[in-house]
C-alpha cells in the first residue's frame, strides 16, 4: 500500500471516530437542552391554566385535558402518541400531568406539546456531520496529497536514481538534496553505502581483470615454449607429456579468457554499439560451422527472418557462437536442431538428455553438463551477461526431451 | 621482409625472433618504448609488431610514429589485454591488424604475411611452390597452369601451411586459424583432420607428392 494511501486511511479513521463521538455528544446535549426548555414551557402552561381556572374562566387550550380527582399525585412527564388527522400519521407528543388544588378541589391538568421529533433531529445532525465529514476528508486528503507529494518528491526522485544506479558504472550516485532531516540522513547513508559497494565491486572487477591479464603473459610464454618443444624430435612418451601439457594449457587459456571477458562485461560499456543485422551474423556463423554439425551427424534447420538490433557486433558474435557451440556439444548425435530468428526473438532448440544439475544453475559459472566435454563452463554465463548488457531476456527450458534457449529482444 | 618486434617480455621476443628469422625475415626487437621509437625513426621496416603494454609507455603511441615514418609500413598490434577498446583505438590510430595474447606464432606469421602481401606487394605477388602456384588475389590454386578447385577452408589451410612451411603445426592452432579463437573448437579436431586429408589428397593427386606429414600426437608438417 502506498504511504499516501496509508496516511489518508488513518486520517479517515480518526476523523470518523471524532465525527461520530461529537455528533453523538451534540445530539445528547441538544436533546437535554430542548427537553428542559419543553418542560419549562409545559410547566408554565399548567401554571397559566391553573390561574385561569382560579379566576373561573373557561379553558380552551388545545391538547389540554382537565379532570377532577380526589387524590393528589405529583407531576410527571411522559411520552405519548397522538393521531394527527391533518397529516394522517401518528406523532410523538410530550405530556405533563400534575394535580392542582383550585378552590378546594383537585384537578389533574395534562398538557402536551409535540416533539420536533428526535428522529428528525438525529437525521439532520447526522446529515450535517456526514457533509462535514466528507468535506473534511476530501480537503484533508487533497491537502495531505499535495503536501506529501512535495515533501516526498525528493525521496521519489532519489529512489528512481537509486534504481538506475549500477554498481558496475564508474559514475557516483547523485541524490537530490532535501530540507527534510530524515531524508537528508537517508541520503547520506545511501551515498556512503553506494560508494563503498561500488568501490568493493570495482575492486573485485579489477582484481579479476588484473589477475587474468597478468596470467596472459606467462601463458603466452608457456605456450610458445611448448610449441617450440613440439618442433623437436620427441619419443612417444615425451610426445604424450607435451600433448597433455598443451591440453591443460588450452583449458587454462580458455578459463582465463572467459573470466577476463566476464569481468569486462560487468565493467564498462562496450563502445561499438550499432545497428547489427542478427540475421546476417547468424547466417554467416551457421555457414562457417555447417561442417562441424554434419561431422556430428546433426541436421541444422534454420528459420531466419530479418532482424536488426542495436547491439555490439563483437558481443553478438560471441553470443551466437557460444549458443551454437553449446548445441554442437550437447545435442544427441544424429538428431535435428532448430534455430528460429525473427525481429522479436531468437531461439535455439536441440534434443538431448536432461540436465544433471538444477535448471536454475544453467547460467552459473563453471556449471558443466558433462565433465568429459571440453568446455570450461563459462560459455553460458557469458551469454547471460551479454543478454543482460543489452537488456534482453534469456530463458532456458526443457520440454519433452528438447533444450530450448530463447532470447527476447523487446526490452 | 624486415620486421621490428616491440616486445618487453624477453622469452616472447626471443621466440618470435627465433621463428621469424628461420622463416627468412630480417628481424629486430625492441624491449622498451624508447628503444622502439629510436629504431622506428632510424630504420625502415616492412612490418612493425607492437605490444601495447610496455614498461615505459603505451605501444599505442608508437603507431603514429610508424605511420609518419613510412605510410606503407604494416602495423600489427599484439596485446595481453584482449580488449575491444584497445583494438578499436589501435585500428583507428592506423594499425592494420590486432592479435590477442596468447597467440600461436604460426597465426602471427600468417597475419604478417597477409599484411605484407596487402600493403607492400599490393596483393599481386603469386606464391609458388614446386609446380604449384597460388594466386592470393583470386584465391585460386594452379598446378602447371591448370586450376585445382579448393574449398574456402582448404584454401585457408593451404595458405596457413605455406607460410609455416617445415614447422609442426598443431591441431588447435589450425582450428583457431580457421574457426576463430572464441569458438570452442576443442571437439572439432576431427573436422580439421577431414579438411586436411582432402587438401592432402588434392595436392597428391595433382603432383604425386605427399606434402603434408602427420607428426604423431603433435600436429602436421608441410614440406616442399
Amino acid at each position: 500500500m502506498k504511504l499516501l494511501v496509508k496516511t489518508s486511511l488513518y486520517y479517515f479513521y480518526a476523523s470518523l471516530v471524532l465525527l461520530i463521538v461529537f455528533g453523538g455528544l451534540l445530539f445528547l446535549i441538544l436533546k437535554n437542552d430542548i427537553s428542559d426548555e419543553i418542560r419549562e414551557q409545559l410547566d408554565l402552561q399548567v401554571e397559566m391554566i391553573s390561574s385561569e381556572l382560579k379566576q373561573g374562566n373557561t379553558i380552551r387550550y388545545p391538547l389540554t385535558t382537565i379532570e377532577k380527582t380526589t387524590s393528589v399525585r405529583p407531576g410527571h412527564f411522559r411520552d405519548t402518541l397522538i393521531y394527527d388527522h391533518y397529516q394522517k400519521q401518528v406523532e410523538d407528543y410530550y405530556a405533563f400531568s400534575t394535580t392542582k388544588q383550585i378552590k378546594g378541589e383537585y384537578y389533574v391538568i395534562t398538557v402536551m406539546t409535540t416533539y420536533i421529533g428526535w428522529e428528525e433531529y438525529f437525521k439532520t445532525i447526522g446529515l450535517v456531520f456526514l457533509i462535514l465529514g466528507v468535506l473534511l476528508l476530501t480537503t484533508g486528503v487533497t491537502v495531505n496529497f499535495f503536501i506529501s507529494r512535495k515533501i516526498w518528491q525528493p525521496f521519489i526522485t532519489n529512489l528512481a536514481s537509486l534504481k538506475k544506479h549500477a554498481l558496475s558504472s564508474k559514475e557516483e550516485l547523485v541524490l537530490v538534496n532535501t530540507q527534510t532531516k530524515e531524508f537528508e540522513e537517508l541520503n547520506n547513508v545511501l551515498m556512503d553505502f553506494a560508494l563503498r559497494a561500488q568501490n568493493e565491486y570495482q575492486g573485485l572487477q579489477e582484481f579479476t581483470e588484473n589477475s587474468s591479464h597478468e596470467l596472459q603473459t606467462p601463458i603466452s610464454i608457456i605456450r610458445s615454449r611448448l610449441e617450440n618443444l613440439g618442433q623437436m624430435d620427441l619419443n612417444p612418451e615425451n610426445t604424450r607429456y607435451l600433448q597433455e601439457a598443451r591440453d591443460a594449457l588450452a583449458r587454462l587459456t580458455k578459463v582465463n579468457k572467459g573470466l577476463l571477458l566476464l569481468a569486462r562485461l560487468s565493467g564498462t560499456q562496450f563502445p561499438d554499439v550499432q545497428q547489427v543485422s542478427l540475421s546476417a551474423l547468424l547466417t554467416n556463423q551457421v555457414q562457417q560451422l555447417e561442417e562441424l554439425f554434419t561431422s556430428r551427424d546433426l541436421q541444422l534447420h534454420t528459420n531466419i527472418t530479418d532482424c536488426v538490433v542495436d547491439a555490439s557486433p563483437h558481443l553478438v558474435d560471441i553470443l551466437l557462437s557460444n549458443l551454437l557451440s553449446n548445441q554442437l556439444k550437447y545435442a544427441t548425435e544424429g538428431s535435428a536442431l532448430l534455430i528460429t530468428l525473427n525481429n522479436k526473438m531468437i531461439d535455439f532448440r536441440n534434443e538431448g538428455p536432461p540436465l544433471p544439475f538444477a535448471q536454475s544453475d544453467i547460467f552459473n559459472r563453471f556449471t558443466k553438463g558433462d565433465p568429459r566435454k571440453s568446455g570450461v563452463g563459462l560459455g553460458l554465463s557469458i551469454v547471460k551477461k551479454i543478454c543482460d548488457l543489452h537488456q534482453w531476456g534469456i530463458t532456458y527450458s526443457y520440454e519433452s526431451g528438447v533444450h530450448i534457449f530463447s532470447i527476447n529482444f523487446t526490452r | 621482409m624486415k620486421v621490428l618486434f616491440v616486445e618487453d617480455e624477453p622469452v616472447l621476443a626471443d621466440e618470435m625472433l627465433g621463428y621469424f628469422s628461420s622463416q627468412g625475415f630480417l628481424c629486430e626487437s625492441a624491449p622498451t618504448f624508447s628503444a622502439a621509437s629510436e629504431k622506428i625513426e632510424s630504420y625502415n621496416y616492412d612490418v612493425v609488431v607492437i605490444d601495447i603494454g610496455l614498461p615505459d609507455g603505451s605501444g599505442m603511441n608508437l603507431i603514429p610514429c610508424v605511420s609518419r615514418q613510412n605510410e606503407e609500413t604494416g602495423i600489427m598490434i599484439v596485446s595481453a589485454k584482449n580488449s575491444l577498446n584497445d583494438k578499436l583505438e589501435g585500428l583507428n590510430l592506423g594499425a592494420d591488424d590486432y592479435l590477442a595474447k596468447p597467440f600461436y606464432v604460426e597465426e602471427l606469421n600468417a597475419r604478417l604475411h597477409a599484411l605484407y602481401r596487402r600493403k607492400m606487394l599490393k596483393g599481386n605477388r603469386q606464391i609458388v611452390f614446386d609446380d604449384f602456384t597460388v594466386d592470393p588475389q583470386s584465391k585460386l590454386l594452379f598446378f602447371r597452369g591448370k586450376e585445382i578447385s579448393l574449398t574456402k577452408k582448404e584454401y585457408q589451410l593451404l595458405l596457413y601451411f605455406l607460410v609455416n612451411k617445415e614447422r609442426v603445426v598443431s591441431k588447435p592452432s589450425i582450428a583457431e586459424h580457421i574457426w576463430g579463437d572464441y569458438f570452442d573448437q576443442a571437439d572439432n579436431f576431427d573436422t580439421v583432420y577431414v579438411h586436411l586429408m582432402n587438401l592432402r589428397k588434392k595436392l597428391t593427386q595433382a603432383s604425386g607428392k605427399d606434402y603434408i606429414k602427420t607428426v604423431y600426437g603433435l600436429g602436421y608438417r608441410f614440406t616442399c
